[in-house]
C-alpha cells in the first residue's frame, strides 16, 4: 500500500474497517482471526466477542447445516465459493447476505485460511423471498399438472418449441417401460410404418396435429392410438410448448378394420350373386325366345306363303295388318333373346 | 437413463490391491470428497467410488421420484454397484448419510460386505423426546429455504472463478467445475429424505464389524450421537478425531486415513 497518499489522520486499517461490506478471516476450524468494524456493526457484537466465537456460531441454524454440508467441503475441494446465501445471527434478529469466500492452503494442499465478504441483502432479500415464492407457487401448479396428467387414462406429453420431450406422463412411462426424455424427442415410440408422416406434420407446420397412429410398447405389439398435438401460445403469441395426448383405440381400430373387411366381402359376394343371377337371366331368355322362335318361324313362313295367294278384296287389309304385328312380334323376340342389348343395359 | 450401475451411477474403480473399499459421499458433495485420503489406500487395496444418481457426473435421467423417496432407494444403488462388479469382503466406508445408506445395502444384501467405516454418521437427525438428533423440524423447513436462496448461484458454486492451478488454469477449471455438482431439485430432494430418515431399528441389524469416526464439534452430528450407535449396534467401535467440522476425511485426512486403516487392518 501507498502509505505516502494516505492522510495523516486516516490509519491503514481504517479503509478496512470502514468497507460498506463485512470482512472476515477465519480458520478451517471456524476460529475467527479478523473482522472488520461493519460485520461487528451488522451483528451487533464487538469485534472482540467476536473473536472468542466460531464462524459457525454466527450463522443460524440452517445456514450452519448448509454451511457444514455444502460450502465447508466445497472451500476444502476448491478454491473459491460465490454468492452463497446465507443468515447471520444478531443480537436483535437476523441478518440475510451474500457470502463470498476464498480459501488458501499449504504446499501439502491442507487448507489454512478462509477470507470472506459479507454483502448485507435485507431488502434485496425481501425481492428474493417474492420471487421464491412465485417459484414455489409454479413448482406447485406444476405438480397439479403432473398429478392431474397421471389421473387421465391418456398418455400426455409436453413438448419444446424445438421438438424436445419435456414432460411425459406416468401412462407414456407405463406403455414404454423406464426410457430416456431422448426415446421421445426422437419418437421412437411410433411404429416404422407412421414415423415419416408423424414427424413431417406438426411441429414443422405449426398446426394442430390429429391423427391415428400405431406405437409399440413394452408388449413389442403395435397398437393404434388416436394421436392429438396442440401448440400453446404465450402472452406474445408464440408457441412455448406443445402439448400432447394419445388414446389407445387399438380395440376400436382393430374392429373397424375387421368391420370394413367384412362389408367388402359381402359386397364382393353380392357382386358375385348378380353376375351369377344375369347370367342365369341370359340363359333363360335365350331358351325362351328359342321356344317362341320356332312357331314365329313357321308363321313368317305361312305368311309368306299367303302373299301369293289370290286373298278376297276385304281380306287383304287384315292380311296386311297381320304381317305388321308379326313382324313387330319377331323384333321384340329378338330383343328379348338377347337381354345384354336391352335399353339401359 | 442408464440401467447399468457402473455408468448410472459415474463408478471409478483405482488401486492396485485385491481388497475392495467402496466408498460412499454424503449429502452437498459427490465422490470428490474422497481424494485427500484416497492415495494412501491406492497400493493396498482396490478403491471404488461412485457418485448417487443426482450427484456429480451420475445419470440425472435415471432419477425418480419412486425409487429414492426413502434410503433404500440409495442402498440400492450400492446394492446394484456390488452385483454388476461381482464384489465380495467390501469394506464400505460411508461419510454422514452414506454411513445409514450402508447400513441398509448390508441389511439387504449381507453377503457382499466384510466391514463398514461410518463418518460422521447420524441414525436420525430430528430431535424427539429421548433423543437428541440436532435438528428441529423448523430447521429442516428453513435448510430447505437456504437451499431454495441458493438456487441460481449453485452453477457459479461449482464454477470458481479463481483457479487453483494457476500455471494450467484450463486443467483446473476442467477439474473443479465437476466438484460437488448436485442437481438443486434432487438436492432439496436429497436433503428432505436425509433428514427425515430414522434409522435407529436398523442398527441392531448390523452383524459385522462397524467403525464410527466423529469429530469433536460437528455441526450435523455429536459425540452423543455417536454412542447412541454404539449402544445399539453390535460390534462398534468408536474413534474421536480432534478435528471440528463435519467433514473429517477432509479436514483432517490423517486421523481418518490412520483410523480406517487400523479398523481394516486389524
Amino acid at each position: 500500500m501507498n502509505e505516502n497518499k494516505l492522510n495523516k489522520n486516516l490509519k491503514s486499517d481504517f479503509l478496512y474497517d470502514k468497507l460498506p461490506s463485512g470482512f472476515i478471516s477465519y480458520l478451517p476450524d471456524g476460529n475467527i482471526l479478523r473482522v472488520n468494524e461493519t460485520l461487528s456493526k451488522w451483528l451487533c457484537i464487538t469485534v472482540e466477542e467476536i473473536y472468542k466465537l466460531n464462524f459457525k456460531s454466527i450463522l443460524n441454524k440452517a445456514s450452519g447445516l448448509y454451511y457444514s454440508m455444502v460450502i465447508d467441503p466445497l472451500l476444502n475441494l476448491q478454491s473459491t465459493a460465490n454468492e452463497i446465501s446465507l443468515t447471520f445471527k444478531t443480537i436483535n434478529g437476523e441478518v440475510d447476505a451474500l457470502f463470498n469466500a476464498v480459501s488458501y492452503k499449504d504446499d501439502q494442499g491442507n487448507l489454512i485460511l478462509i477470507n470472506a465478504t459479507i454483502q448485507k441483502i435485507t431488502d434485496r432479500k425481501k425481492y428474493e423471498l417474492a420471487l421464491l415464492q412465485e417459484k414455489r407457487y409454479a413448482d406447485d401448479e406444476k405438480r397439479k399438472f403432473e398429478f392431474l396428467s397421471n389421473t387421465v387414462p391418456n398418455q400426455i406429453w409436453t413438448i419444446a418449441p424445438d421438438g424436445t420431450c419435456i414432460y411425459v406422463n406416468k401412462k407414456v412411462k407405463d406403455y414404454f417401460g423406464e426410457q430416456p426424455m431422448t426415446f421421445y424427442t426422437e419418437f421412437s415410440g411410433i411404429a416404422a410404418s407412421d414415423l415419416e408422416r408423424s414427424r413431417k406434420t406438426c411441429l414443422e407446420t405449426g398446426k394442430i396435429f390429429q391423427k391415428e397412429i400405431r406405437m409399440k410398447g413394452v408388449s413389442k405389439e403395435e397398437e393404434w392410438f388416436f394421436v392429438s398435438i396442440e401448440p400453446y401460445f404465450n402472452q406474445e403469441g408464440q408457441i412455448e410448448s406443445w402439448f400432447g395426448s394419445s388414446t389407445n383405440i387399438h380395440k376400436q381400430k382393430t374392429l373397424q378394420i375387421a368391420n370394413y373387411s367384412s362389408l367388402k366381402l359381402s359386397l364382393s359376394s353380392a357382386n358375385k350373386t348378380l353376375d351369377e343371377n344375369k347370367q342365369l337371366f341370359i340363359n333363360i331368355a335365350l331358351n325362351q325366345s328359342h321356344m317362341v322362335r320356332k312357331p314365329l318361324a313357321n308363321v313368317l313362313g305361312l305368311l309368306e306363303l299367303l302373299e301369293y295367294e289370290a286373298l278376297p278384296e276385304g281380306s287383304l287389309e287384315l292380311f296386311k295388318m297381320l304381317q305388321t304385328s308379326i313382324k313387330e312380334l319377331d323384333k321384340m323376340i329378338k330383343v328379348a333373346s338377347n337381354p345384354l342389348s336391352m335399353p339401359g343395359k | 437413463m442408464n440401467t447399468n450401475a457402473v455408468l448410472r451411477n459415474n463408478v471409478k474403480i483405482t488401486g492396485q490391491g485385491t481388497e475392495t473399499l467402496l466408498f460412499g459421499h454424503g449429502f452437498g458433495c459427490d465422490q470428490n470428497t474422497w481424494r485427500s485420503i484416497l492415495p494412501a489406500f491406492e497400493k493396498d487395496y482396490r478403491l471404488i467410488m461412485f457418485d448417487y444418481v443426482g450427484a456429480g457426473g451420475s445419470d440425472l435421467t435415471a432419477y425418480t421420484d419412486e425409487r429414492y423417496s426413502s434410503l433404500d432407494g440409495y442402498a440400492q444403488d450400492i446394492i446394484d454397484i456390488c452385483s454388476e462388479l461381482q464384489l465380495q469382503d467390501v469394506t464400505f466406508i460411508g461419510h454422514s448419510v452414506s454411513s445409514m445408506i450402508g447400513v441398509l445395502a448390508i441389511k439387504k444384501a449381507p453377503h457382499f460386505f466384510r466391514k463398514i467405516v461410518f463418518i460422521g454418521p447420524s441414525p436420525r437427525y430430528l430431535n424427539e423426546e429421548g433423543y437428541n438428533g440436532g435438528i428441529d423440524a423448523a430447521d429442516l423447513d428453513d435448510l430447505l429455504d437456504v437451499m431454495d436462496s441458493n438456487y441460481l448461484g449453485w452453477s457459479g458454486m461449482v464454477a470458481p472463478l479463481i483457479m487453483a492451478n494457476e500455471q494450467e488454469p484450463h486443467l483446473a477449471e476442467a477439474l473443479t467445475a465437476s466438484f460437488c455438482a448436485t442437481d438443486p431439485e434432487i438436492a432439496k430432494k436429497f436433503a428432505r429424505v436425509t433428514f427425515m430418515s430414522d434409522n435407529r431399528k436398523d442398527l441392531s441389524s448390523l452383524t459385522i464389524p462397524s467403525l464410527t469416526i466423529q469429530c469433536e464439534e460437528d455441526f450435523l452430528t455429536s459425540k452423543e450421537v455417536a454412542e447412541y450407535i454404539q449402544q445399539h449396534t453390535f460390534n462398534n467401535e468408536v474413534i474421536m478425531l480432534d478435528t471440528k467440522g463435519h467433514c473429517p476425511h477432509l479436514s483432517d485426512p490423517k486421523g481418518v486415513i490412520t483410523a480406517i486403516k487400523r479398523f481394516i487392518e486389524g
